[in-house]
């Protein structure tokens, strides 16, 4: 697996990526006004995290749209962006993540910043075995527990992952305020502190591959369960390959691929 | 050794168009459920939980 093998996917995954960040984000408008696409596209959920506040996004976020949905008055379940992340999820795995996810794409661009000699990537975090388990935490906790157990007097939840973590919502946000003035004054503690989360994930971005992908996104939870059986998946010709740890060295992740090939963590 | 590979990517494969029909039907129960109109009506709105305003 040298370079001549993997380049020419690298090349035509960031092309893609890119295509597929401007399809799914092409209300113009939106970007110029501060105002967000209202159409009826909206009620159909894109296969990555995509924030519907951001002003050029043409359908919906799955995470955001499970919030909405179990946060509703009298809805235990979310059938519809369920049915949504198992559509996806089936066909893809976490093909989704390496070339449909448009924060995936940013994450991918700062990585490819050039660092000064002396400075050197990380390939992995220290406790990153136990620190890629987060990424349930949140799934658990932010995105299925707490909107649907705390509610308000109306008995309604809050989207509680988007209010206090979602980068790609503070991303959407600051697009927003860009070029909507009457948002500004609502900008108060916890847009600074989701401020910091983004700058945080900004910049480690540059130095370790995707770290919002590996400890936090919920999405890529869900998704990585389906990596063993999604209908894209990785077959290891097991006659052809010597075990020469070239796979593992290659991938970003870390991941033995010639053990575990569809590993939850794999990142397509 | 072959076979049993086989055997493995066949069932996965069945597994995955079982869940991506059952993928489907939940989508199309959660429209009747009127779990689409919910998602439009937060989407198309400025969710300004969502940017951290909220």
């Amino acid at each position: 697996m040298d370079k001549l093998h993997v380049k020419p996917i690298q090349w035509m995954r960031a092309r893609f990526q890119i295509a597929w960040a401007i399809m799914s984000n092409a209300y113009i408008v939106g970007f110029l006004n501060g105002k967000i696409y209202q159409g009826d596209l909206k009620a159909v959920c894109v296969p990555g995290l995509n924030c519907y506040a951001c002003p050029g996004a043409l359908g919906s976020c799955p995470v955001g749209a499970v919030q909405a949905v179990l946060g509703s008055k009298g809805i235990n379940f979310s059938w519809y962006p369920l049915g949504f992340l198992a559509l996806w999820g089936a066909l893809f795995g976490r093909l989704v993540c390496g070339w449909l996810c448009p924060f995936g794409l940013l994450q991918d661009l700062l990585h490819k910043i050039k660092l000064p000699k002396r400075w050197k990537r990380l390939r992995t975090l220290p406790g990153e075995r136990y620190l890629r388990y987060l990424r349930y935490f949140f799934l658990g906790i932010f995105v299925i527990i707490l909107p649907l157990t705390v509610l308000n007097a109306f008995g309604q939840g809050s989207p509680w992952f988007c209010s206090w973590v979602c980068p790609s919502g503070t991303l959407s946000g600051l697009l927003l305020i860009a070029g909507n003035p009457t948002l500004r004054g609502a900008v108060g503690f916890l847009f600074a502190w989701k401020n910091v989360i983004l700058s945080g994930i900004l910049v480690l971005s540059i130095f370790l591959w995707r770290p919002f992908c590996r400890y936090i996104c919920p999405l890529g939870a869900v998704y990585g369960w389906f990596n063993p059986i999604a209908l894209y998946r990785f077959k290891i010709d097991t006659a052809a390959c010597t075990k020469c740890n070239i796979c593992r060295k290659v991938c970003k992740l870390d991941i033995p691929v010639y053990k575990n090939p569809n590993s939850v963590d794999c990142v397509r | 050794m072959e076979n049993s590979h086989r055997k493995t990517s066949i069932s996965g494969t069945k597994i995955a168009v079982v869940l991506l029909l059952a993928g489907i039907a939940a989508i199309i129960f959660g429209i009747f459920r009127g779990e689409a109109t919910i998602v439009l009506k937060k989407a198309t709105m400025i969710c300004l939980e969502c940017i951290g305003l909220g």
